[in-house]
This record gives C-alpha cells, sequence and structure tokens, in this order.
C-alpha cells in the first residue's frame, strides 16, 4: 500500500488506469473482473482465447465478438486486464510496465475506452434497475 | 544503450501526454487530490498481487470525449 513504501525505493515501473466515475459502493462485487487468455506458440506466441472472470460484468464483456478479437492483439503488450471498483470509481489497469514501454498503443487504446463504455453502461443500468 | 537508460518522472509525463497527443486524446494535468484526496487508493485488494503492492500517483490527466475520464500514472514503490 502507498502508507509502507517499499524500503528500496521507488522501481521504473508504471501502471496507467482508466478510470471512470460512478458511484459503485454497492456493487462492487458484480463490477469486479480480469482476463484470462490461453495462448500458442513461444517464440511467436498467440493469443488464441480470450475470456473475462469476474462479476456479472463478465458476462457482458465476454458477449462481446470485437472486444475479444481486439484484446487478442492488445493483451499480447499488455498481459492482463484488471476491471477494479473502488468507492467512488472504476480502475481499468494493466500489468506494470517498465518506463520505455509506457507508451500506449492506437488499439490498446480502443479497448481500454470499449471496456470503459461497457463499464459506464453497466454502471448506469444497475442504478437504473436499484432506483425502480 | 539507449532502452537501457532511466528516464525522471517528468519525462515519463511528457511520453505520456505526447503519446495521448499522437493518438488525438484531449488530456490535461490535473492536481492528483482531485481523484484520491488525502488518502489515495489505487487497487480494491480483491486482486491477489495488488494487495501489498506499493503504489504512488506521479500524474492525473483528465480525458475529454472518452469513456474514461481520468488517466492516472502510478509508479510502483
Amino acid at each position: 500500500m502507498s502508507e509502507q513504501p517499499i524500503p528500496w525505493g521507488a522501481l521504473p515501473f508504471y501502471q496507467r488506469h482508466f478510470i471512470v466515475f460512478g458511484n459503485v459502493k454497492s456493487y462492487t462485487e458484480n463490477l469486479l473482473a480480469r482476463t484470462r487468455t490461453k495462448t500458442k506458440g513461444v517464440m511467436h506466441k498467440q493469443i488464441i482465447d480470450v475470456w473475462w472472470e469476474g462479476g456479472k460484468i463478465a458476462d457482458t464483456l465476454n458477449q462481446d465478438a470485437e472486444l475479444k478479437e481486439l484484446l487478442k492483439e492488445v493483451l499480447l503488450e499488455e498481459k492482463e486486464m484488471y476491471i477494479d471498483p473502488i468507492e467512488d470509481y472504476v480502475r481499468i489497469y494493466s500489468n506494470w510496465k517498465p518506463e520505455r514501454s509506457v507508451e500506449i498503443s492506437e488499439k490498446a487504446l480502443e479497448a481500454y475506452d470499449r471496456i470503459a463504455g461497457r463499464v459506464k453502461k453497466f454502471i448506469s443500468e444497475l442504478t437504473v434497475t436499484n432506483a425502480s | 544503450m539507449e532502452h537501457e537508460e532511466e528516464y525522471l518522472e517528468t519525462d515519463v509525463r511528457r511520453i505520456i501526454l505526447d503519446n495521448l497527443k499522437h493518438l488525438r486524446v484531449e488530456a490535461e494535468f490535473v492536481e492528483p487530490t482531485i481523484l484520491n484526496g488525502k488518502k489515495p487508493r489505487y487497487y480494491s485488494g480483491f486482486f491477489s498481487g495488488t494487495v501489498l503492492d506499493p503504489a504512488n500517483s506521479i500524474a492525473l490527466l483528465k480525458v475529454k470525449g472518452r469513456n474514461f475520464d481520468y488517466i492516472q500514472i502510478v509508479r510502483r514503490g
């Protein structure tokens, strides 16, 4: 945690957190999700299948065929993606990246944007359902 | 070697901003306290591996015209 910094100091590894606002305190378990992949090859690694595991949002994301195809390409560089709700917002991030590869590709940005769109829609649907 | 050199945090901020501009993303730096207040929290702790991950924010970017509202750059340690 940030209150207990590691004794050897900050490391040259970074994460980019894509943040979607929305009061998600009551829907934490529904919104938690992470990617899983099935790969083939070692030298020329290929992702042959991608799926989401987690709360109800995972089912929604698994139905998006276009996103799946996009992630097969994007996860070769991003490795894994997580959807992590914290009180007033949701964080979408991947694994730690060394500083030389902190830049984001156009395809990865498209994937994050698409996931954020799904998360936003999911939050609004949950809010409407609970209000009625 | 070019890729072995260490970058300063300011370099990383610039690299990200330039990268986003190149991708035609409208973004600007804002105060990180807008998001976290005085007690920053970067993970819910549900995913193993993130519970003890020490992290610090080095930049927060407000983004327009995308489904996400902010991009936060978090440094390990």
